[in-house]
């Protein structure tokens, strides 16, 4: 069982990485240090997963966007929290952190297949593994409080 | 010893099956809740009141760093936290920069580390359902510690999830 797991496990390092883009916002990981004003807009949310099962590989993603209220929310309910940004180039995402998780396993339909596979072949099953790795990002909107001037 | 046999026999095929569903996990929070400077994970930042765009900044270098952590998840979550502040405080102050711009996280499921501690749950779980059964069949102290013992392995066995942290280090322009 052990050589099994072990012939299914070598190879290269894969990385998973969670890519932003915006037009111009920041994201920011820490807090945002602006000496500015700004108004909390709400809460976003999003992540990317891949998975792999033997020689399944699939990768999702997915946006949420949490706001309290305000036109914001009823506007972009159902756009990506970067399409919303983009919607109001001064709206910016600070106060960010991520969770990571990452998961594996071998299912016992995959052990069989890659045990009948090496006793046949007599080569090394490639793998017969099951993983999982995710990144969830959280941040805080931010809008910047334009100070209206007296006319 | 022939009693104990349909018995083990019987826990190898469940434990397998069950093993169809035995994974182990990890969850790592990754936050920098105390960086001194701005810390973007897109090309622009903010900096005092100023927007700064990527064309006002100059590269004064990239960076990466790699890290490991254990935690378990699934029945007991042990999740770890991995405040990259002080790591991030210092790379800007030794390029005396303003910020970090394009900063992306990336995450490794080592498989061998991972795979290793996925054996060591199956055998673990194994052994309880084995141990539990003798303990059942003919209690005795000794299979009753074996099963405690390896329902303990087999709930806090952790996975390991390697992280990578890059970015480029700037200074604005005057």
């Amino acid at each position: 069982m052990l050589f099994l797991i072990l012939a299914g496990i070598t190879g290269c390092k894969n990385w998973h990485t969670l890519s932003i883009d915006t037009e111009y916002q920041p994201v920011q990981l820490g807090p945002h240090l602006s000496a500015m004003s700004v108004d909390t807009l709400g809460i976003v949310s999003w992540y990317s997963a891949r998975e792999t099962e033997e020689d399944t590989y699939s990768e999702s993603k997915h946006f949420s966007v949490y706001f309290e209220g305000g036109e914001y929310y009823d506007d972009n309910l159902n756009s990506s929290v970067f399409a919303a940004l983009d919607d109001d180039p001064d709206h910016f995402i600070a106060d960010g952190y991520m969770v990571i998780e990452v998961s594996y396993g071998i299912t016992f339909g995959s052990f069989i297949k890659s045990w009948i596979a090496s006793a046949l072949t007599g080569e090394e099953s490639n793998t017969a593994s099951t993983s999982k790795e995710s990144i969830t990002q959280y941040g805080i909107v931010y809008s910047p409080v334009k100070e209206e001037t007296n006319e | 010893m022939n009693k104990y046999l349909s018995p083990f026999i019987l826990i190898i095929v469940t434990s397998m099956l069950i093993t169809n569903g035995c994974t182990v996990g990890v969850k790592v929070l990754v936050d920098a809740p105390d960086v001194e400077y701005p810390v973007s994970q897109t090309s622009n930042f903010y900096a005092g009141e100023r927007l700064v765009l990527n064309d006002e900044y100059e590269i004064l270098d990239n960076f990466e760093f790699t890290f490991s952590r254990l935690g378990t998840s699934g029945i007991i979550n042990l999740v770890s936290r991995v405040d990259l502040s002080n790591e991030l405080n210092r790379i800007i102050k030794e390029q005396n920069g303003d910020a970090i711009t394009n900063l992306s996280v990336s995450v490794h499921n080592p498989p061998v580390a991972n795979g290793l501690l996925w054996f060591v749950k199956t055998v673990a779980l194994t052994a309880t359902l084995a141990s539990t059964t003798i303990t059942i069949i003919e209690p005795d102290r000794v299979p009753a510690l074996i099963a405690a013992g390896s329902a303990a392995v087999y709930v806090f066995t952790p996975a390991k999830a390697t992280i990578k942290v890059e970015g480029y280090v700037v200074r604005i322009l005057d």
